[in-house]
Parts: structure tokens; sequence; C-alpha cells
């Protein structure tokens, strides 16, 4: 039920961390054909500056190309891009209502700004899920500037050992933290880590002490 | 090329080195002399039963028996053996062979009673044993799920190996139709061809890249004018005046699926057909289950056991081998039995060491051979022409000379002194392979024959039909361990190699898919149920086949504009256990929707939990799946908003029962002056909703009103 929400953080890194997915209802009319329109959705999306795509099936920008994602959307795809500033993502939400393809489109982003993104858009705004936080045995969690990693994907493929490992890496210099962000964003598959905000907070926790 | 040399770093120089010949080699010149160092214990006044005569059950029967059990081997045959007998032809593995390897394990006291099936493991207990190893093999041929499979003509593969080898006259006509890709499709179809039939054709459905036969097993079919047809899938049988036809479809291979192979999808109007005489059926084996046993299965109808320690749901009873893994190699079965003799004499009371010394020759001390072992093309042991094999049963491979195994064996890199070697790592029974191949090139073959048998007690015929799945090409590097969300990975100090704890392994693939392992050592397998629901609920490109979803939901939110499922005075309220990265079994997620279901919510349809509930009016999960640990599972349904509040002490009340954690999510609809109704409710719980969340922006057509 979950996917992109549930993204930990501080609103100040949460506000570049805009991320949109896109699928048709599955048995529904607008499921047959859905896979063309899914495409048209990540080609608008590449005009407005990602930092990610994404496709469920097949994965991310990180790891494989944009065409090897493009070619393999089908109807029973679910599609991602996610944007770092509020200008970009408004842009292509507003792009791809006036393209009219009939399929589901859903921001996961700061209340506020998903609301802006709306109105930028035209779009009325339909339903609303929220996250009501982290229940049970909390002890069993990693630290919360660990989590900041670990949430951007909601299928849980990124390790938090490997956050740690790349922490230590970047603070020893023996990688960037650009180059440290793109090796933990290859490993969520479905493209809907921020490469742009997890190498913001790589440089922060490597300046800490 | 086998995949245990494939582990061979040779493979990338000037090819791998031949360890099976290398092993016939010295299996086949054995002087006896490792017996001096083998020892027997007294007697310890415990009986045990093994159930099946072949690998699995010789093996572990050979270890206890040597521990001083007194041993029963209860076999449903004329002969002993199980699969390296009636599965194996007499071209790859001559039954004199194997009669001496048998006759040598039962000389350590096996007693062995042939024709003698078990059907009651009760009736054992009775007979006063205290320990029982099941070790049935997996002797029952799949059907092919067919029209017109029940005709006449119609054999599975593992009937029709099983009579030949056992010497039951078998017609098979002139034209052969096999149909599958493994190796009793291959072995089939060298033995219809042997046995006088003149056309003989395989139709597997994938490409030959797909096909789990080896490529040597597949060219030496060819040799013989065995014909494949690949990309095809049989759709019809039917039977006019005595003749048999088999209609086909032509397929072409679509999306890669959570296996990483490409599935294979009919052609549409590509039906073709052929006459034959006999249609083998090869497409696979499961193991024949008595009833009366009693004991936990799985949905590929094989046993149900821990696998660390091969016990199965009822005490004082093991199980191992084809019966467990389903149809496996010969050195997976003698690794599983030799796994459970040290579980089952640890129960007797033992402290389960069954390894012993056979030679003090331990070290190599000069790593690398001759000077121009680069140069030096692999050896390979020379075979009958196939104009030679057609018509009889003689063995197609000839082993090696004395100098052409020593030469073999100096080739050799003995990586790291052999204690880096990806070879020594890759037999599942723990062979040390670079050792015995050194002992080769100083021509010490007792020692290395000593060093083979430490580990198996079937050296002759695994010189012959060694094919060892490589589980571990692995070099202990390391590199793969932070890639593990659930740190499963961990490092085995004494083969000093790293091991994948398969309790904590949710089976997300993420190790696999890190692709960081320099020897490709991580190998998918589709788990048998219920282990099979780990990958489902915890691999995000596993589709579940009830929802077709990719993931671990339904669509919920993502697609309410158009479904109209949540808002207007029904909350969509989801908990998803295990999450962010903590895992969970099925007893946290029970707490969660027994919780759940007594404040009346009505769980998502085509929800993977919902699926595997047996009751949803009190939320009971399947109690089969219970052990099972995942990634996380989403619990999701609908509740009146009048009854959030009721839903939200039930989260809590289920928060402090669990060992795990869960995030939990609400949904509705924004009213127009964007005033979300569920919001008052959740302040007044005290539920701390975080700044972001998701977001319909209503753009699916139509839209629901």
């Amino acid at each position: 039920m979950t996917h992109t929400l549930h993204r930990y953080g501080k609103v100040d890194t949460l506000n570049d961390d805009l991320v949109f997915l896109s699928m048709s209802a599955k048995g529904f009319a607008n499921e047959k054909g859905s896979g063309e329109k899914m495409k048209k959705t990540l080609e608008i999306a590449q005009k407005h500056n990602p930092v990610n795509i994404g496709d469920m099936k097949t994965g991310n920008i990180l790891a494989i190309t944009v065409d090897e994602i493009m070619k393999k959307v089908v109807d029973t795809s679910i599609v991602h891009a996610v944007f770092a500033n509020i200008e970009d993502a408004a842009a292509f939400a507003k792009e791809v209502k006036e393209a009219e393809l009939g399929i589901s489109l859903v921001i996961s982003a700061p209340f506020d700004r998903a609301w802006k993104i709306a109105d930028t858009a035209g779009c009325r705004g339909h339903t609303i899920e929220y996250s009501g936080g982290i229940w049970g045995k909390t002890e069993k969690l990693p630290a919360p500037e660990i989590l900041e990693f670990t949430t951007m994907c909601g299928h849980g493929m990124i390790s938090r050992y490997l956050v740690e490992d790349v922490i230590t890496r970047v603070k020893a210099g023996t990688i960037s933290a650009k180059g440290g962000s793109v090796e933990i964003g290859k490993q969520c598959c479905c493209g809907i880590y921020n490469p742009a905000r997890g190498e913001k907070l790589l440089k922060a926790l490597a300046a800490k002490k | 090329m086998r995949i245990n040399e494939d582990a061979c770093l040779c493979s990338k120089l000037n090819g791998a080195i031949s360890i099976k010949a290398l092993k016939r080699f010295v299996a086949d010149r054995d002087t006896g002399k490792w017996k001096q160092f083998c020892k027997k214990l007294p007697s310890t006044g415990k009986k045990i039963a093994i159930v099946g005569s072949g690998p699995a059950g010789l093996t572990a029967g050979y270890y206890l028996a040597k521990l001083g059990h007194s041993i029963t081997v209860f076999e449903a045959f004329s002969k002993p053996g199980g699969m390296m007998r009636v599965g194996i032809p007499d071209y790859r593995l001559p039954k004199d062979i194997l009669d001496t390897e048998i006759k040598e394990i039962q000389s350590v006291g096996i007693d062995i009673k042939l024709n003698t099936k078990i059907v009651s493991i009760d009736w054992l207990f009775g007979q006063g044993y205290d320990a029982a190893f099941l070790a049935l093999g997996a002797h029952r041929g799949m059907k092919l799920g067919v029209e017109g499979e029940d005709n006449s003509g119609v054999i599975d593969g593992a009937a029709f190996l099983r009579d030949v080898n056992l010497g039951v006259k078998v017609n098979v006509g002139d034209r052969v139709a096999i149909i599958g890709g493994g190796n009793t499709a291959i072995d089939s179809a060298h033995t219809a061809l042997r046995l006088g039939a003149k056309q003989v054709q395989i139709i597997y459905r994938r490409s030959k890249v797909e096909m789990p036969a080896s490529d040597e097993e597949v060219e030496a079919a060819i040799e013989e004018g065995i014909e494949i047809t690949f990309l095809a899938v049989p759709v019809k049988i039917s039977n006019h005046n005595d003749q048999l036809n088999l209609t086909c479809n032509r397929m072409e291979l679509g999306e890669i699926d959570a296996s990483g192979r490409r599935r294979p999808v009919p052609i549409k109007g590509s039906e073709f057909s052929m006459n034959c005489d006999v249609i083998i059926a090869a497409i696979g084996q499961t193991p024949d289950i008595p009833d009366q046993f009693n004991l936990k299965t799985t949905s590929n109808n094989t046993l149900q056991v821990d696998y660390n320690t091969l016990a199965t749901n009822r005490q004082g009873v093991w199980a191992g081998g084809d019966a467990v893994t389903g149809p496996a190699s010969v050195i997976e079965a003698i690794a599983a039995g030799r796994k459970a003799a040290i579980s089952i004499d640890k129960y007797l009371g033992g402290e389960g060491v069954i390894d012993e010394q056979l030679t003090k020759s331990r070290q190599i001390v000069a790593p690398v051979g001759e000077e121009d072992f680069v140069d030096r093309a692999r050896v390979d042991m020379s075979c009958l022409t196939p104009g030679q094999r057609v018509g009889n049963f003689d063995e197609m491979e000839l082993g090696l000379y004395e100098l052409s195994a020593v030469e073999e064996s100096r080739r050799c890199l003995h990586c790291g002194d052999g204690i880096t070697a990806r070879c020594r790592y890759a037999c599942p029974a723990g062979i040390n392979v670079p050792l015995y191949i050194y002992l080769i090139g100083e021509g010490r073959y007792e020692d290395a024959l000593a060093i083979i048998r430490e580990k198996v007690p079937f050296p002759k015929v695994l010189g012959r039909i060694c094919t060892s799945p490589c589980e571990e090409a692995c070099i202990g590097c390391g590199l793969c361990l932070p890639y593990c969300p659930m740190s499963a990975i961990g490092v085995d100090a004494a083969a000093q190699v790293l091991r994948i704890d398969q309790e904590l392994c949710v089976e997300c693939g993420s190790c696999l898919r890190a692709a960081v392992c320099p020897t490709d050592a991580f190998i998918y397998e589709a788990q048998p149920w219920p282990r099979s629901v780990r990958e489902a609920f915890s691999n995000p490109l596993a589709e579940h086949k009830e929802t077709r979803i990719p993931g671990r939901g339904t669509e919920e939110m993502k697609t309410n504009d158009v479904r109209g499922l949540y808002g207007r005075g029904t909350i969509g309220v989801g908990a998803e256990v295990g999450r962010p990265g903590v895992s969970c079994n099925f007893h946290d997620v029970e707490t969660v929707t027994t919780a759940f279901a007594k404040v009346g919510m009505k769980f998502a349809e085509g929800n993977p939990v919902t699926a595997n509930m047996v009751d949803r009016a009190t939320g009971k999960m399947n109690p089969e799946i219970l052990d099972e640990r995942v990634m996380s599972a989403i619990v999701e349904g609908t509740i009146p908003v009048e009854k959030l509040a009721d839903v939200i002490k039930a989260a809590k009340e289920a928060a402090s029962q669990i060992d795990t954690v869960f995030s939990l999510e609400f949904i509705d609809r924004p009213e127009a002056d964007r005033s979300v109704p569920m919001e008052k409710i959740l302040k007044k719980q005290g539920v701390a909703c975080y700044p972001n969340g998701k977001f319909n922006l209503g753009l699916g057509r139509p839209l629901v009103q």
C-alpha cells in the first residue's frame, strides 16, 4: 500500500524530493494500451530534468539506460520519475495533464508542495495518503540519518549496511558523495530513489566529525 | 562445461581443469590404501532406519555406521542405488562400477533390504528404530497437462529409464518424441536411440541457452543424430490406428521473469504436428511420498525440512536428497547425506563428527606446475565415436591415460596454494579439489583418492557423473556483504567462504542484482512452498500470481481516481509489517491482522496478505507460512470513518505485541476546501503524521465520481 510513502527526513531535505508514479487500473478501461501512455509519461519526464526514472519491472536509470526502460514498458508497468525541485516537478505534471493520457498520476511530496504542483498543473487533487509513522519495536531501526536513505526505497532494497559502508567510504575519500549516492540508488529497482537528495545527505554526513 | 569446473580460474585462461576426469582417474586406480586410516567406532546400540538406497541414503548410512550405529536401508526396487541405478543409463555409469562402490559402503556394516517399500514411519519406530532418514528420491514423472497424454505410447521419462535400467524390455518403435530439456530428456533420447529408434526428436519450450542439460550433453545428443526442436511446447496428443500424433505450438521468449530467464510465450497460429510411435514426457519428477508418513510437504510435493539440519516436522525423522530438493545432482544428494548423518548422530548423543583424515598429505607445496602451463590445452577424456555408441550401452567416456592425467593436473594454478581456489568451495560435499589435483601431479594417486574419499563414499560414480550445482564459487572477498538488507550473508571462517543464513534470507534478490560478486557466485533458485512466499513478499520484481501486481500490495490509492475505493466516509488503512527494512515473519503479521479484524476492518481484495488468510473474519493467516520471514507484508483494508479511532487503538495494541515494526498509513479524499476529514481523528488519537505523503492528482480516466 505504501511504495513511495513513508520517506523519512527533515522537511528541508524532503522539499526537494518529489516523486511521481503512474499506472493504469488493472481490469479497468484504462488498462489496455496503457503501456504506450506510460511511455509518453516518461518521455515528458525526460524533458524536465528528472534525477531518476524507472519502471518497477525493469530497473532505473542509475543501473540501466533510459532506452532499455522505455522499450520494456507494458500495460502492467508502474513507471516513476523523480525531480529535485518544484519547478521541474510542476512543469512535468502540467504537461502530463495537458497530454490527457487518462492514466493515474501520483506524487509523493510534502503536502504543501503537492498542492502547489496540483495548482500549477490545473489538477483538483483526488486522494491523499498519510504516513502515520513507524510503530512497534523501533529500537530495531537504524539511526535516523540512515533511515533517510533507506526509506527512499519503498521495497527496502537499500541496505542500511550499504549506506553505512558508503558513508565510511565518502568520509575516507575513496568515493565521491555523488558516486556513493548512485551506488546506493542502483539497489532501488523501480527508480524512486532521489540521488540528488542522497548526495546532499552524504555531503552533510561526511562533513560531520 | 561442468558448473564445478566453471569455478576454475583456468576456464578464463586455457580451459578449466578436467576435474571430473581426474577424479575418475584416481578412483579407477583404487588400491584401498585409504582404508588404513579408516575407523569404525564401537556399537552405540542405536538403530537407524534409512528409506532409500540412493546417494543420500547410502552416504548417510555409511557415515552413521562408521560412528557405531546399526543401519538398515529399505529399498523399494529390486536393486540398490536409487537414481544412480534406475535413472542413469549404463553408457554414463556402468552398473558394475556402481555395484563396487555400494559393496564398499555395505562393508562398514549396512543391511540393505531390497523390494521393501516403507509406507509408515510409525511402523519403523514400532520396529525399535531410534531415528529415520528419508531419502526416497524423486521417481514420479510429472504430467504434461495436455489432452491425450493418457494414450498408450505416452510414457514418462523416469519410468522409461527405470524400466530399461532394471532390465525390462521396452519397445520404442521407430519414431520417438521426447518432451523436456533436462538430463532425463537427454538420457531418454540417447537410450531410445540405443534401443533401436530410427528418429529421435527432443522438443523443448525455451531456447538452447536456457536448456538445463549441459552443453556437452546437448552436443553429444546432436552428434548421435538426435534432433532438438527449441521453442516449442506440446498442446495435444491424439491416437489414430496406433499412430500417435503430437501437436505443438511454437514459442517466443518474452519478458524476463523473477528467475532472470525470459518467459516462453506461445506464438498464435504456429501449431505444427508430427507422427510418432512413442512420446516420452521428461519435464520433471517429484517424490512419491506415502500419505501415511503424515509429514509436512511443500507445494512441489517435496518433504519440508529445516535447511540447516534436514529435520522434518516429526521428531527423530530427517529427510534429504531429491525427496527434499526435487531432482538434483548426485553430489548434492551426497552432501545431504553427510548433513543428515551429522544431525542424526548429534540427536543420538554423538558429536556429529563424520570427517576423518585418510592421508597425511595435506599441503600444496608447489603452487604452479610447469612454466608453460598457460600454453597447454585442456585434456578431456576420449570417447567412443557416435557410430560406436549406437545400438549398445557401452560406457561412452574412456577415462584418462596416466600421462594425460599428470599433464592435466599440472595445468592447475592451485590458486593461493589451494586456499583461495574457487573449485575448493564449489563442491557441495566439500572435497578439497586443488589438493587432490596437486597430488595427482605429484604422482601420489592413492593420497589423491584419500582426499576425495574423506568427503564422499562414491568417488568412482562421481568420476563419471559429477555435476555440481556450484552453490559457491565464492572466494570470500566480502564485496557483497553490505548489499544484503537483512545482513544474512556471513563469513564461514572454517571454509573461508561466505554463507547465506537461510533463516534470515528473505529471497529479495538484492545480492544477485547488486552484481558485485567477481565470480558470479549467487544463483537464483525458485523456492518451494511455503518458502516461496519469501520471494513474493520481498523481491519487488516478483509478481504476485493473484494480483498481477509487481511488489507487495495492491494499487490502493494509486488508482483510486479510477477505482473509487476510498474516501467519502470510507478510510483506507494499511500497516506494512516489517517496514522499514526490519523484516517480519507471519506470526507478526497475524498479530496485526487479528487486531484489525476485531475492530471490523474489511481486508483488501487482491492483497497478498488477504490472499494468505484462512479466515478473513478473524484475520488468521495460513499456518503453513507463519514461520516464513519476509521483507515486509502489507496489511490493508477499509474501515468506516467512525471506526477509525478503534483501528488506531488496535494498531497500538498490536505494536506492543510484535517483534518487529510496522509503518502505518491512512487514505481519504480531500474536501473542496482541501480539508481532510480523517485528520481530526488522527490528531485526537495522537497519531503524528509525516508532513509528506502521497497525493493522487486525479488524472486517471474514466474518473470515478
